[in-house]
């Protein structure tokens, strides 16, 4: 992302200082800590903001960054690590227990798309609706409505109740809405993977040119969008966080619970394999450099014309490239009960410089079902220039 | 990229203080989100309007068929005298009718903050935007469906021939009034009600059983538990004095409603007794023509046409000028509290309202106080309670959102 310079000089927008938020797991008890709250704020004084009150936790411990106008701070981490507490703690939807957070300017969130839409009422309707909970005027949308239309390319259909849309056409709608406002503070959470391909690439420019202006927080699981999109992250595990800096530094960390979470466990070896192991010959490649990966197996049967596929995983979900056996004309045998060792020589890692896992996997000729898929079998960390983005066969 | 302009952007803090540690601040803020609000919460009200009736056939037919039917079995069981409801002074279809729509816009705003509050749900929990739309949202929700409700009532008022009056003007008082009671109830019970299901089902019976210890659908009671309760529950003195307006009678009126006659038949039998002071006071101020008649009505006759007789007489002697005479305090039995108060020069209304005051004292087993007055004393204050009520319901409201929404999920 060319246009995302950190610059000092721009006002600080966002700024959380030692936020936390506590939270209760059990639904009888939050009821009840919330009728204390309630009495407590009418009192203008709550004695419980500071201390855990029976099955309570923090779902936010101190929590401290600032986003300067340009910036763009990428939210990480698993699922219920208190990331969209954080969103909501920002969207002033609820209240820190601790700490303090100020807000400087206007605040848009691509977050609820289409939030008061009622399914009765037409398109148009419901722009207008739609529009006025974001906080534009009639005028606003009076002005803007034909724009709204043409970006959800939903002109046909403007007239017919949200109802009959499909649910991409709903949130089309909704983000040519949301997406209307000019924010100084742009919060994202994962809704630009929403839409078709097409609309996909529309959403991504109009929220370029929302971020140029803007300082952004971004929510997203896919590291290549944080990667891009982002100048800044911050890593949260279990509402701590753990990691703030380098946006390459933070999706490293995450991989690696990703990895300590995925584990041996999700290895699949065939009942007839007594064992199956992967290595490789160097750690460390030189872009475009050779590597061999070696598998070592010991089949109780005998196989014949066997497919191998070694798969580099950037992250846990991605593959940033693989090498098929077939693609190369090979095929391989095991015997039965021989300890065996199968080279497989890579010539050249023209994959983009970074840390990959190495995944192997073992079918049949059919590649009906899997025999051995060894997704964490190796590491391997590739040097050197280059950018590319995509997945490559080697 | 430097932008200098940015020194003037709004700042907002959120900290874990209650903002009511500054009063002024908070109030301001609540003044400020009730003005932005307006033209979000026209946008909510028109959308579920909208809505409601896109999918109705019969549409704005559903505004008014609750508080017809609540009103229908009544006029069944008071015409076949099943009940027997005391004379009311207008036709009872018309007082049973006016009495169940004033109710029935009491119990749509009674339930308007927490129906609307539940229906945001999922906004709440996503965007902020100012929560007092909700509110106005449902008080242009409840308004219209009164709205719709008097444009059928009218009518039928005008078809049973209960007069319209100049009072007809201070109706929109009485409503609002009415309405601002409901919401202050329901307001105040809406955090507890958005935390807890109990509090909605809680309100939904107390408002079907609660419709008959209010003077609904018979008179307001003036003795015993009935008169208690008329009384001191907040609702009676309000939909009383409204349905007055509404029904051409003058909540202030010195003179005596139909309603106030215990029993028609001994109040006449008082009246010709002009061995009594009083009566003979009385008698001497009727009519010829009031007099002959009240003589040759039979005691059997019909009780309620018997009692617009005795009040039409009564109200004659009042209309012809001071009554009491200073002279004969002694012998006329007028009770220390009424002479102080004669002794305090009145104006003219006054001393006809002591006038009253004597004749219902005087003839106190079978005409009841009036409740006119002490009804239109209790509309002010009730009034006034719940213009104070709402503003702490809002208050409360506003500090227990971020709370309710913590608990919403998204």
């Amino acid at each position: 992302m060319s246009h995302i310079q950190t610059n000092n000089n721009s006002a600080v927008l966002v700024s959380a200082a030692g936020v936390s938020k506590k939270f209760c797991r059990s639904l009888k008890r939050s009821l009840w800590y919330g009728l204390q709250d309630i009495t407590a704020e009418a009192v203008g004084h709550n004695p419980y903001h500071d201390q855990l009150r029976s099955g309570e936790f923090w779902a936010i411990r101190d929590v401290n960054f600032d986003v300067r106008r340009g910036e763009c701070l990428a939210l990480i981490g698993r699922n219920g690590a208190g990331k969209t507490t954080l969103l909501r703690l920002l969207n002033g939807l609820i209240k820190p227990d601790r700490g303090q957070i100020t807000i400087r300017g206007r605040i848009g969130a691509l977050i609820a798309l289409g939030a008061g839409f009622n399914p009765i009422l037409t398109g148009r309707e419901n722009i207008y609706v739609n529009g006025s909970v974001l906080g534009l005027s009639r005028t606003d949308v009076d002005s803007k409505v034909e724009e709204i239309i043409d970006f959800a390319e939903l002109r046909e259909f403007i007239d017919t109740p949200v109802r009959n849309y499909s649910s991409g056409m709903n949130v089309r709608l909704g983000f040519a809405v949301a997406s209307t406002l000019n924010p100084d503070i742009l919060i994202l959470d994962e809704v630009l993977a929403v839409g078709d391909f097409v609309f996909r690439m529309k959403c991504y420019e109009r929220v370029n040119s929302l971020m140029n202006r803007a300082a952004v927080i971004f929510v997203s699981h896919q590291p290549d969008q944080v990667r891009r999109m982002c100048t800044r992250a911050l890593y949260l595990r279990k509402g701590q966080p753990v990691y703030q800096g380098s946006v390459h530094e933070a999706l490293r960390l995450y991989d690696e619970e990703d990895q300590s979470r995925l584990s041996r466990q999700d290895n699949y070896i065939d009942p007839s394999f007594v064992e199956a192991s992967v290595t490789v010959s160097n750690h460390t490649v030189e872009f475009r450099g050779p590597l061999t990966v070696t598998l070592r197996c010991h089949a109780r049967q005998q196989y014949s014309r066997l497919l191998i596929r070694v798969l580099f995983f950037s992250s846990v979900e991605e593959v940033a490239a693989e090498w098929i056996s077939t693609n190369h004309h090979l095929r391989y045998d095991i015997p039965a009960n021989q300890s065996l060792s199968i080279d497989i020589p890579i010539e050249s890692m023209g994959i983009r410089p970074g840390q990959y896992r190495v995944g192997v996997v073992v079918a049949p000729e059919d590649n009906r079902y899997y025999l051995l898929n060894l997704k964490d079998a190796a590491q391997v960390s590739i040097n050197g220039p280059g950018n590319m983005l995509h997945v490559r066969q080697l | 990229m430097t932008d200098h302009a940015q020194e003037s952007l709004p700042e907002v803090v959120y900290t874990p203080a209650s903002p009511i540690e500054h009063p002024t601040r908070m109030i301001a803020a609540m003044w400020r989100d009730l003005l932005a609000s307006r033209e979000l919460a026209w946008r909510l009200f028109t959308r579920d309007f909208r809505a409601q009736y896109r999918q109705s056939v019969l549409g704005y037919f559903w505004a008014f068929v609750p508080p017809v039917l609540a009103a229908l079995p009544w006029m069944f069981l008071n015409s076949q005298k099943i009940v027997n409801i005391s004379p009311t002074g207008i036709p009872y279809p018309a007082f049973v009718m006016t009495g169940t729509m004033l109710w029935q816009t009491f119990i749509d705003a009674l339930n308007s903050p927490l129906k609307q509050t539940a229906a945001a749900r999922s906004m709440l929990a996503k965007i902020n935007f100012p929560k007092e739309a909700l509110l106005l949202a449902g008080v242009a929700e409840v308004s219209c469906n009164l709205i719709i409700r008097l444009l059928l009532l009218f009518p039928v008022l005008w078809v049973l021939d209960v007069p319209f009056h100049g009072h007809l003007a201070w109706l929109p008082l009485g409503v609002a009034c009415l309405i601002l009671l409901g919401m202050s109830i329901g307001l105040l019970l809406t955090p507890a009600g958005m935390l807890y299901s109990d509090v909605g089902r809680g309100i939904s019976v107390i408002a079907s059983f609660g419709m008959l210890l209010t003077p609904v659908v018979y008179p307001p009671p003036t003795s015993g538990v009935g008169g208690w309760l008329a009384a001191w529950n907040p609702v009676s003195p309000v939909l009383a004095t409204t349905r007055d307006w509404m029904t051409g009678r003058d909540p202030r009126s010195p003179y005596f409603s139909v309603g106030q006659v215990r029993q028609a038949d001994g109040l006449r039998q008082r009246l010709l007794n002009r061995s009594i002071p009083a009566s003979e006071l009385l008698w001497n101020r009727f009519s010829e023509e009031t007099r002959t008649n009240l003589a040759a009505t039979p005691a059997n006759d019909d009780k309620a046409e018997t009692a617009a007789k005795l009040v039409a007489a009564l109200n004659q002697a009042l209309a012809s000028g001071p009554l009491i005479d200073p002279d004969r305090l002694d012998q006329l039995g007028v009770s220390p509290n009424i002479r102080a108060k004669l002794a305090d020069s009145p104006n003219a209304t006054q001393r006809m309202n002591l006038d009253r005051r004597w004749i219902e004292e005087s003839f106190g087993a079978d005409l009841a106080p009036s409740k006119g007055q002490r009804f239109w004393t209790s509309f002010w204050w009730v009034s006034g309670g719940s213009l104070a009520a709402f503003l702490v319901a809002w208050l409360l409201y506003r500090l227990a959102i971020p709370i309710l929404v913590e608990r919403m999920g998204g």
